[in-house]
């Protein structure tokens, strides 16, 4: 089901169908652009629900000026943004190193089943400012166009290539120093 | 993605939201975009700056030499003395114990710096790349 047809639905008042349709069409997309700043499944699963049910709750105030795509996206990534915010908050008042903690997360998952050059891209990826993973997990993984990713983060395409630019040199740099 | 999920994991997930939002609102309500938490910040924030207000009130007349003032500050003073709670219980709770000994939880202060929108990176300059 297209998102235009979804949202007829909801209009019609099969509300329910139509936030299972949402569910069930971008649960997957949402769980691995997640699962990239998380690490780990469980932390995923815990904001994925959470999203998904803030859906629920602004559907209703979804005005249709954006694409269904964008809107959904801006709430998940808002949700991930938000975790690494209260991750590095409470790290910084516990005096922990959340990047050691992710990559040790990383290295203990059981649901990591790449090998050590995936694995060294993941914490190289890690290192990068949160805006600068962003793009480069939208542009890089989800294989976006950068209007798209601009119409998610509300930054202008020209500041996200140059984020992009950054971004890859520095992961460049660092699986160069191991391979 | 070298990641993977549990089996049935994106099955699993699709029913437990459908069953979150069955029992957390059969009908939505439009998002305020403000939380709970939000909202007891604000409160929080309200009411020490009436407490300021009141204590520079109080450190305000005591500046007063004028005997006359300082007379009537005393029978306000009586009275205020008088509003004041006598009773310690005000300052114990038996469950908490002393709640003057409690300060905002590690959660509180998460929570604050979040939802004023504190850069983590003013807590923390070497952290700043």
């Amino acid at each position: 089901m297209s998102d235009r047809e979804i949202m007829r639905l909801y209009r019609s008042g099969a509300r329910e169908r139509a936030f299972e349709a949402i569910v069930s069409n971008y649960r997957e997309r949402l769980y691995w652009h997640i699962r990239r700043f998380t690490c780990t499944h469980e932390d995923t699963s815990d904001l994925l629900q959470d999203t998904f049910t803030k859906i629920w709750a602004a559907l209703p105030s979804f005005r249709e000026d954006a694409q269904l795509f964008t809107w959904i996206y801006r709430i998940a990534t808002n949700e991930a943004l938000n975790f690494l915010r209260r991750k590095k908050v409470r790290a910084m008042i516990s005096f922990e190193d959340v990047r050691s903690d992710m990559e040790r997360k990383i290295d203990s998952d059981p649901y990591f089943n790449g090998d050590a050059l995936q694995r060294q891209l993941h914490k190289a990826i890690l290192k990068l400012p949160p805006k600068q993973r962003l793009v480069f997990n939208l542009r890089y993984f989800d294989e976006m166009k950068y209007e798209e990713i601009s119409e998610i983060t509300g930054i202008t395409a020209g500041s996200l290539k140059a984020s992009y630019h950054h971004a890859y040199n520095k992961i460049k740099a660092e699986l160069e120093k191991i391979f | 993605m070298p990641f993977s999920v549990p089996d049935g994991y994106f099955d699993k997930l699709q029913r437990q939201v459908m069953e979150r939002i069955d029992t957390s609102a059969a009908d939505p309500v439009p998002s305020t975009g403000r939380s709970v938490t939000y909202r007891i910040l604000q409160i929080t924030v309200a009411a020490s700056i009436t407490a300021a207000v009141i204590m520079g009130g109080f450190s305000l007349a005591g500046n007063i030499s004028d005997a006359r003032q300082e007379e009537r500050m005393l029978d306000e003073s009586f009275f205020y003395t008088e509003l004041m709670p006598s009773d310690t219980d005000i300052l114990y709770d038996a469950s908490y114990g002393y709640i003057a000994d409690t300060g905002p939880s590690e959660e509180d202060i998460i929570d604050y710096l979040i939802y004023t929108g504190t850069p983590v990176e003013l807590l923390n300059e070497s952290d700043y790349e």
